[in-house]
């Protein structure tokens, strides 16, 4: 179908764009990439009144080391993070390396297909806030911060208050999502994502993220996230299956006891692409072979 | 002060498509995809689903294949849109994709071969040595009903090699 008629604003400045959010509140819906919120007009399931294009707007997309976290702007599409540089502190671009460094690119080609990719925003998929959004349930387990900026004004949202419901994020009309503050992982941690989808592309019927931190000296885990999604409006946080790991040494029995604490710990419904009862034999399956490819060993 | 461009009423845009300037006008709410099909009167592009699923109406922006239903026409002024119409040399000399799609079987009905053509295209250009599983999952982004696939892959597979040669 096509879309209903709306009327359009391509500000160059993030000024500009402040303003026309301000003016139009509500009626305003920013186009940053389109590969969701397109798609969503053309079903007219979406009938702004007035779009306002971000795809003009210099300053949106750069990717930065900061004080610890890499802030990755809301404009950096899908592809850039296939293979992530970023400014280090000392002002050059260099690829990033460490945990983050493998682990973006491993997510990334879970993201649609290439030519979606190559459109889509970071901060298009935050704010559009589908639950099994592969950045969103990153950004969950991450606790990522999201910097949303108004005339005249900055805030910085955890991504434990940022993600409300299906499609529903604690931004307001009038903000605009600048960025999103990911923490670098120290070489201490160790992360793993999995997901399972009908086809190539599609997004995940259930998708897991785990990172866990180990004491150098003892090898046991010091501080463990398991992040999923799939399995309700948002993406959600597993802290029983989490406790279950701190403390212990990693391997395939823990990881196996974790994964049933998990299954357990979520309660997802049915629908047309899986039962309540499938989702939950995925969440078991995708938390083990996370935290399992997380440890080095093959999933 | 942002200029808003009024919802019912056609600005005039500018496409670049395939090295040639279109002067046409169009609505904010018109897609590329119609544009070129109905204002620049180039339909070799063709509409499938019209929500991104499909891939029928890739075409290439800046080199990158894009889904030109998921673009809206004046987002796209100021870039270089090559569409189906410029593979082919200006004597009708195929394209070495469009040669190996015949030659391979790599089309039936033909509705998704302009989809699958641009996106091979910007594959080939911007990756030409891609190894076979990444160029698997690279045609993976479109759909074909009749093919079955396996020889649109092989088709696209003998260019790059050729090229390699
Ligand atoms: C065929 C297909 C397959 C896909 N598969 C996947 C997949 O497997 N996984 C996945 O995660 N996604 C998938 N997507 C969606 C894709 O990742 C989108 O790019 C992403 O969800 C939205 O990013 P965008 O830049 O395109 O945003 P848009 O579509 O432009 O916007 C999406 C929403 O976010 C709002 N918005 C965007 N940017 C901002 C901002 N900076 N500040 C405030 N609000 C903003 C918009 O107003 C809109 O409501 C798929 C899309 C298609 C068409
Ligand atoms: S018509 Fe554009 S992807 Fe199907
Ligand atoms: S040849 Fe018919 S859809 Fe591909």
């Amino acid at each position: 179908m096509k879309p209903a008629r709306f009327a359009y604003a391509a500000p160059d400045s993030i000024e500009g764009v402040l303003d026309a959010l301000d003016r139009f509140g509500d009626e305003a819906k920013v186009l940053s990439g389109g590969q969701s919120l397109v798609p969503m007009m053309n079903f007219r399931l979406a009938r702004p009144e007035v779009i306002v294009d971000i795809g003009r707007v210099g300053g949106l997309d750069g990717m930065s080391v900061v004080n610890g976290s890499l802030t990755v702007g809301a404009r950096v599409i899908h592809a850039r993070l296939e293979a992530p540089a970023a400014a280090m502190p000392d002002g050059r671009t260099e690829p990033l390396g460490g945990v983050l460094g493998s682990l973006l690119p491993e997510v990334a080609r879970f993201v649609g297909h290439l030519p979606i990719r190559a459109r889509g925003t970071f901060g298009g998929s935050i704010a559009h806030a589908d639950p099994a959004a592969e950045w969103c349930i990153l950004a969950r387990t991450l606790d990522a911060e999201m910097v949303a900026l108004r005339r005249g004004g900055e805030r910085v949202i955890t991504a434990a208050d940022f993600f409300e419901t299906v499609f529903t994020t604690s931004l307001e009309p009038e903000e605009l999502l600048a960025a999103v503050r990911l923490p670098i992982l120290g070489d201490d941690w160790r992360a793993g994502f999995c997901e399972f989808s009908r086809r190539a592309g599609d997004f995940a019927v259930v998708a897991a993220m785990t990172a866990v931190r180990l004491d150098r000296a003892t090898g046991a885990i010091s501080e463990a996230r398991i992040g999923v999604g799939g399995v309700a409006g948002v993406p959600v946080r597993l802290p029983d299956a989490e406790a279950t790991l701190v403390g212990e040494v990693p391997g395939a029995e823990l990881h196996a006891a974790a994964a049933e604490v998990a299954a357990g710990e979520v309660d997802p419904a049915g629908d047309l692409h899986g039962s309540a009862a499938y989702r939950r034999d995925l969440v078991r399956a995708m938390v083990a072979r996370a935290l399992a490819q997380g440890a080095g060993a093959p999933g | 002060m942002t200029e808003i461009s009024p919802a019912d009423v056609a600005v005039p845009v500018v496409l670049r498509v395939n090295g040639t300037d279109h002067r046409v006008s169009a609505e904010p709410r018109r897609t590329l995809a119609d544009t070129l099909r109905e204002e620049c009167g180039l339909t070799g592009t063709h509409l499938g689903c019209e929500h991104g699923v499909c891939g029928a109406c890739t075409v290439l922006l800046d080199g990158e294949p894009v889904r030109s239903c998921l673009l809206f026409a004046v987002q796209a002024q100021g870039a270089e849109i090559r569409t189906v119409e410029g593979l082919a040399g200006d004597d009708g000399t195929l394209h070495p994709l469009q040669e190996a799609f015949w030659r391979h079987h790599g089309l039936q009905c033909g509705f998704c071969t302009p989809g699958f053509l641009m996106l091979s295209t910007g594959v080939l250009e911007t990756r030409p040595d891609i190894g076979d599983d990444e160029l698997r999952e690279a045609l993976s982004s479109n759909l074909c009903r009749c093919t079955g696939y396996q020889t649109i892959v092989e088709a696209v597979r003998s260019v790059r090699d050729a090229a390699g040669a």
